[in-house]
């Protein structure tokens, strides 16, 4: 089930020079959120900007019917955003798009996050922990430096004895020098591979080469796609991927916002 | 909540339009809302007037590489190419969902060549619970068919002509803005034997990313839509009011229920609404509501008396 609702500001949060962590009440929508849905946000009932905004859910709370979404401003529509304050009404769409396959307690869990792109595994992360999820979860936590580290607040309160919590910054100021690849291949090298299950969200160059090594190494791995969308209920066809499910299928193209945002890494082609 | 019209029960918004009996004349506009059911959750079918197929054309099709969309200034651009199941899956599959339910049923047609058009409608003649057709000669986004035939004269008249004279539903063609005279080309769709006319679809539009100095989207160019364009379409649906016996159905930009009014003003006789249903889904279902109430405030008992209103006294 799809709702429509004016939903009100309970917080705005500033993460950093411009990234904002909005938390809103919708009882209805949190109650059948799962981790890997997207609300789409009308940022303001005006002609301009037009559209809405999709956001991966970046955590709820059931009992108070909360959820909340995080966000840079890059644009009119998240300046707008950023601008809430609590009380204000905003209209919201959701819960939208297709989740996680969330893994089985023999499984091994390598969440992968991005910059922004922690926020739909984070919330996987937090939903495991909530259902008593028993295997393993490793979550690596990357960025181009410990500034845009946006969520360390969320990630630090991570229960260690369940979670074991890596970083990297391209500039090495805090975790690891270097790219959330390198930290990938590490965990890798001390896991089954066949028990591995990687959920990722991040910048493209990060999914593409995600994309690449599911293939080569026959990885699982699924990848929560951002792109803009129009509608986001399925109907403009406007926010398509390109899709390969094997080597012997020929290219076609596949709505993010329903048949995505969640796809296996090997099916999609990123450029 | 789904807004529910339980207020102003009394005043009746139906209009008939080539023999179509519609419950009011709000449609929501091809391509803008799937196939019907996508949108089930949020908006009750029951309380459209008509709900318009995405295009079908003969065998499904694929549409352009991304990037598909971009939003512009209180307007969008799109070039999806036609992406679409087909029009054996749509009789198949998707009518089932949409003869539940008292919305009329629109399907919007188109083909690269005049025979495909021909095809498609023949094959519709088959699907229980269908009641007009769409005809698709102003997509500005493929190379073959659409706005290639809606851009002349003579072939518009040749593919309405076509269609018109398989299909056992009234046929509505599509108008393109992207033409030197509109008018002349709604005369050849009447001379044609269209029952009735729709108009307008998208304006030809492009944007450039000028970080990667290169065109937003992969098809370079697309259809521009949205608030933006509604001057437009209402300028087009005034001169042709003027010159046209059929009845027009207005599209393009309307929003709210004052565009909508605007528009029957101007010589509608229904609107379909578009873009602004990604906007708000029910936005449809909100303005006949408006509608209703602005009759009821008004003392307009029938749509009919708006019609062509503002051409009486003219400025």
């Amino acid at each position: 089930m799809v709702y429509q609702k004016d939903s009100q500001v309970l917080e705005n949060i500033r993460l950093g020079e411009d990234c904002f962590k909005l938390i809103f009440s919708a009882p209805e929508i949190v109650k059948q959120s799962q981790a890997g849905n997207f609300v789409h946000i009308l940022v303001n009932p005006f002609s301009y900007p037009l559209l809405r905004r999709a956001f991966s859910i970046h955590e709820v709370n059931r009992q108070k019917g909360s959820l909340e979404v995080v966000f840079k401003v890059i644009g009119t529509g998240t300046e707008h955003l950023s601008r809430k304050r609590r009380g204000d009404t905003v209209n919201l769409l959701g819960p939208l798009g297709k989740i996680f396959s969330y893994p089985d307690k023999k499984d091994i869990s390598i969440m992968i996050a991005g910059g922004l792109g922690i926020v739909p595994v984070y919330f996987l992360t937090r939903d495991l922990l909530r259902k008593k999820h028993r295997g393993k979860i490793y979550f690596l936590y990357g960025a181009k430096e410990k500034e845009q580290l946006y969520c360390l607040l969320d990630t630090r309160r991570l229960p260690r004895k369940k979670v074991e919590t890596l970083y990297s910054t391209d500039d090495g100021g805090y975790g690891l020098k270097g790219y959330l690849d390198a930290l990938l291949k590490q965990v890798l090298e001390k896991e089954e591979k066949s028990k591995v299950k990687i959920y990722a969200c991040g910048p493209e160059g990060l999914l593409a080469k995600l994309s690449h090594l599911a293939r080569e190494e026959n990885l699982f791995c699924e990848l929560s796609l951002e792109v803009g969308m129009p509608c986001g209920m399925g109907t403009c066809m406007g926010c398509v991927v390109k899709y390969k499910p094997d080597c012997n299928s020929p290219v076609t193209f596949k709505r993010v916002c329903c048949e995505g945002p969640v796809f296996k890494a090997q099916e999609v082609i990123l450029d | 909540m789904m807004v529910r019209a339980t207020r102003h029960k009394n005043i009746d918004l139906a209009i008939e339009i080539a023999g179509v009996k519609f419950d009011n004349p709000v449609m929501v506009a091809s391509g803008t809302f799937g196939y019907g059911k996508e949108y089930a959750d949020l908006v009750d079918l029951n309380q459209i007037g008509a709900v318009i197929s995405k295009t079908l054309t003969i065998v499904p099709r694929d549409g352009h590489p991304p990037l598909r969309t971009f939003e512009t200034p209180s307007g969008m651009l799109n070039a999806i190419g036609l992406h679409n199941i087909g029009v054996d899956n749509f009789i198949n599959e998707k009518m089932k969902f949409l003869r539940t339910k008292k919305t009329k049923v629109i399907a919007n047609i188109a083909g690269s060549t005049i025979e495909e058009y021909v095809q498609v409608a023949e094959k519709l003649n088959s699907a229980e619970g269908l009641h007009m057709l769409e005809i698709n000669i102003s997509s500005p986004n493929v190379k073959r068919g659409c706005m290639e035939f809606g851009s002349r004269a003579d072939l518009t008249y040749e593919c309405v002509k076509a269609v018109k004279e398989v299909s056992r539903y009234p046929v509505m063609p599509k108008l393109s803005p992207n033409v030197t005279d509109i008018v002349e080309i709604a005369l050849a769709c009447q001379e044609a034997g269209a029952d009735c006319i729709s108009l307008i679809n998208t304006l030809v539009g492009m944007a450039i990313d000028w970080k990667k100095k290169k065109p937003v989207l992969s098809n370079i160019t697309g259809g521009l839509s949205g608030p933006a364009i509604k001057p437009v379409a209402l300028a087009m649906v005034w001169k042709v009011y003027q010159k046209i016996k059929v009845p027009l159905i207005g599209v393009g930009g309307i929003m709210n229920t004052q565009d909508a009014v605007e528009f029957f003003m101007a010589g509608a006789s229904a609107i379909q609404v578009g873009t602004v249903n990604y906007v708000d889904p029910q936005a449809s279902v909100k303005i006949v509501e408006g509608l209703k109430k602005y009759c009821l405030e008004n003392k307009i008992a029938s749509m009919k008396e708006l019609i062509g209103i503002a051409q009486q006294s003219p400025a």
